[in-house]
């Protein structure tokens, strides 16, 4: 190992370790207070962009939980990624493996609050999109064309005032077409299948929808008609779907 | 390429707004960290879209560890050309730092020891990365805190023999000079006689944060000081007139505020030598 090599281990060490190794200090020299100012920007900077992308995360796991996984995390696990963006989902994924089961102990709406503040994330910052030249108008015998960006999370719990409670139901996270913001669309649960069979890009919207109707003992009555046509307005001038693909 | 020339502002999402709508005329030009855009969708595509529409753009990173020791990621460079062609930056800098050791990302500008190793390391890097870029790479010299280990040249020289044994240009931060000499009991002014001038393509300014005990952190979070006003007449009297950006992070003050710093820097960039 080169004497550079040595001296950025130490700094690693020393920003990223649970505590700054004395080891590490002595090798490099100086003011271990000037190194603390080092392990204090490091650390700072990581914490709030956790804190930012994972607020609901954070207060259903409390701040010393939140904490404690975090010098877990840079000591054992640190980011591997150069975008800082990148970083909540590399932690969220690490809480989930360290943590398994007991993640949702005490609250067991923490793995929905951590779900979800990741599926916001990516929603907000994500570059997925679809290739125009494979669109087409919208028409029910193709396959629909849902903006790849967006997600749809399944969850049980709901904030109301003080209290959680049990309310399961579907959100639907998008974009805001021109202010570029993350919104929230709830679905009723007949909506929800109906999207999630017609988001697999290769089923035409007329077999999807009749593979919901059919599995749930439904028929497509005019009342139907009305409430997927609203829903299919809704999700256009949201711009989650952007049309069909257009034959092969 | 546009021509980049005059004071230029760093992209930032809460500046956007006025930046499109009611930018100081001295105004010229944009700074922008592309690892803030790549592969982002949503409000940063729309906002350098927009920038670009309006400003001349110039590139600068966060990430390409200069004094990294593991090779660059050639996923990372191809994505970073791309970039840099669709911006039109006529250079791309970073920092004379490491920010990644043994594939860990600190998010930070480390310090390099100013030794013959640390030179040839980060000379051998830029002569690469600027194959990879296909573009000029011009160096920042930053603030730094504590130096790892023993010394065996001064910053100015460390700074020199990189450029000279590279094809570097400097990107001179007259902030972080500032900084540095608060800090560490040296002279900023002589600092900024010993940089080989004829190298400086940009200039960067900026406010610092000041300890109760009197140390300076490089923050981006304060106005610009008096004595940096100063440092940039002195260094300009070197450089002659060269593209100088604001560097503002945090600490938004209402957009007049800035809009009249900006207008400063253009007063006294206009009193340099062409």
């Amino acid at each position: 190992m080169s004497d550079l090599d040595g001296r950025q281990r130490a700094i690693a060490r020393v920003c990223l370790g649970e505590a700054p190794p004395a080891d590490a200090l002595a090798l490099l020299g100086g003011d271990p207070r000037r190194w603390q100012v080092y392990r204090d920007l490091v650390r700072t900077r990581l914490w709030r962009a956790l804190l930012e992308a994972l607020p609901r995360t954070y207060a259903a796991a409390g701040g010393e939980r939140f904490g404690g996984w975090f010098t877990r995390f840079l000591d054992e696990a640190p980011p591997r990624t150069r975008f800082v963006r990148e970083v909540a989902p590399a932690f969220g994924a690490w809480v989930r493996a360290a943590e398994g089961e007991a993640l949702s102990r005490p609250a067991p709406w923490l793995p929905e609050a951590l779900a979800l503040d990741l599926a916001e994330h990516h929603v907000a910052l994500s570059d997925a999109r679809l290739d125009p030249s494979e669109l087409a108008a919208f028409s029910m015998d193709l396959p629909a064309a849902l903006d790849p960006a967006h997600r749809r999370v399944r969850v049980r719990w709901a904030v109301e005032g003080e209290a959680v409670v049990e309310r399961p139901r579907t959100l639907l996270l998008h974009r805001h077409p021109t202010l570029g913001s993350v919104e929230t669309l709830e679905l009723s649960a007949l909506g929800a299948d109906l999207l999630d069979a017609m988001d697999d890009g290769a089923t035409p919207v007329t077999a999807a929808i009749g593979g919901v109707l059919s599995r749930r003992g439904l028929s497509a009555d005019g009342a139907f008609a009305e409430a997927f046509a609203g829903l299919l307005t809704d999700l256009m001038e949201r711009e989650v779907l952007l049309g069909s693909f257009a034959p092969i | 390429m546009a021509r980049v020339e005059g004071v230029g502002l760093g992209l930032r999402a809460p500046l956007v707004g006025d930046l499109m709508t009611r930018a100081p005329p001295s105004l010229r030009w944009v700074e922008v960290s592309p690892e803030n855009h790549m592969g982002r969708g949503g409000f940063f595509e729309r906002m350098l879209a927009d920038a670009r529409g309006r400003f001349p753009v110039v590139t600068h990173g966060l990430s390409l560890g200069l004094g990294d020791r593991a090779p660059p990621d050639p996923a990372f460079l191809r994505a970073l050309r791309a970039f840099l062609e669709s911006v039109g930056t006529p250079w791309h800098s970073d920092h004379l730092c490491f920010g990644a050791v043994d594939g860990a990302h600190l998010h930070d500008l480390l310090p390099l020891p100013f030794t013959r190793e640390s030179v040839r390391a980060v000379a051998d890097r830029v002569r690469l990365l600027e194959d990879a870029l296909g573009l000029p790479i011009a160096v920042e010299n930053i603030s730094w805190y504590a130096h790892p280990g023993d010394a065996q040249m001064s910053e100015a020289d460390f700074l020199g023999e990189v450029l000279s044994r590279s094809d570097a240009r400097l990107l001179l931060d007259v902030n972080n000079a500032f900084v540095n000499a608060r800090n560490h009991g040296t002279d900023a002014r002589d600092f900024l006689r010993r940089i080989p001038a004829d190298r400086v393509v940009q200039i960067h300014v900026a406010g610092h944060f000041t300890g109760a005990d009197g140390f300076r952190i490089d923050t981006h979070g304060e106005p610009v000081c008096a004595e940096v006003y100063e440092l940039l007449e002195l260094a300009l009297s070197r450089t002659g007139r060269v593209p100088v950006l604001l560097e503002r992070d945090g600490g938004f003050p209402p957009f007049d505020e800035l809009a009249a710093e900006v207008e400063r820097l253009d007063a006294i960039l206009q009193r340099a030598s062409p």
